[in-house]
């Protein structure tokens, strides 16, 4: 609740502004209409900051799925050197008989 | 300081939040204009900061709710204000150095005009009107005077009639911040004024 002062120094205040002179008050309508001449229309539409904001993010998450799929164990560039290998392991699982046997075979050349 | 009268057509999607923009910033711009002049003490700085304050209101706040505008209005004002003090501050430090230093003074003929030029002009008893000018001058002189915080706050609760809690966002503080310098400054009033307490 306020005290008598403070009504006192509020009606003062308020008074005081119905006494600005007509020339401020042109003045200040056309500070107001420059304020909202420069209003960035993207500032009052919605919808199109929206998209503006979506085209950067739906590129950049198309680019990051993209750099996923291509380092990815998973994906079938990556996948191919593995079965290389794997069908090496087998060739080498294969030939194990042959090594075992030159190896007791080599002893047996050098004695 | 001439300003051409700009108006450019907005989308139709937007000439309602226009319209809503222009009636908020007309509803406040004569109180703006008659605080940043209080408190600058000078027309022509009052009303660069209100130039200025409803330029970033409608450049970086226009899409936010209506509601929300007087606040953030507010909060504006005082920072524009607070720039103005700073630059003047500087001005004052280093005096000719700076550019355009020498040819502004706190006060401009505007608002040390002779008060019977308005007392004449103005309708009923002479006297009465008088009496008003000088309460407003003082007043404003003193409200000038305020510290920072405490100008903030009484300009906010008693002229623009915000609640505590409202003043306290606005500011940026908390209640009981608003209620020591919205006390403090009302006493300096007082006394500065001669008012009993």
């Amino acid at each position: 609740m306020k005290t008598q002062f403070e009504q006192d120094l509020q009606s003062d205040l308020r008074n005081c502004e119905q006494g600005i002179d007509a020339e401020h008050i042109t003045r200040l309508a056309n500070i107001r209409q420059q304020a909202l001449s420069a209003a960035p229309v993207s500032s009052v539409s919605a919808p199109r900051r929206l998209r503006r904001f979506l085209w950067p993010t739906a590129s950049m998450t198309l680019a990051s799925l993209l750099v996923l799929v291509l380092v990815s164990p998973l994906s079938p560039f990556t996948s191919a050197p593995m079965n290389e290998q794997v069908s090496d392991n087998f060739e080498l699982y294969d030939d194990l008989e042959f090594y075992y046997w030159l190896a007791d075979n080599e002893q047996d050349l050098r004695g | 300081m001439d300003i051409p009268a700009v108006k450019r057509n907005l989308p139709i999607e937007s000439e309602q939040s226009r319209l809503a923009l222009d009636g908020f910033l007309a509803s406040v711009q004569r109180r703006a204009f008659a605080m940043a002049r209080a408190a600058a003490g000078n027309t022509d700085d009052a009303m660069d900061v209100v130039q200025d304050s409803m330029l970033q209101l409608v450049k970086s706040y226009a899409d936010r709710d209506a509601e929300e505008w007087r606040k953030l209005f507010y909060r504006i004002l005082n920072n524009k204000l607070n720039d103005l003090f700073r630059r003047r501050k500087l001005r004052q430090r280093f005096g000719g150095i700076l550019p355009g230093s020498h040819s502004q003074s706190s006060m401009d003929t505007d608002s040390v005009a002779d008060p019977f030029d308005k007392i004449a002009a103005a309708d009923g008893d002479p006297a009465i009107h008088l009496q008003r000018e000088r309460t407003i001058t003082s007043l404003h002189l003193h409200i000038s005077r305020l510290p920072r915080r405490q100008r903030e706050a009484f300009m906010l609760r008693c002229w623009e009639g915000f609640s505590t809690i409202e003043t306290a966002s606005t500011m940026g503080c908390s209640e009981g911040s608003v209620k020591t310098h919205y006390s403090r400054a009302l006493n300096a009033l007082r006394s500065q004024l001669g008012k009993p307490t």
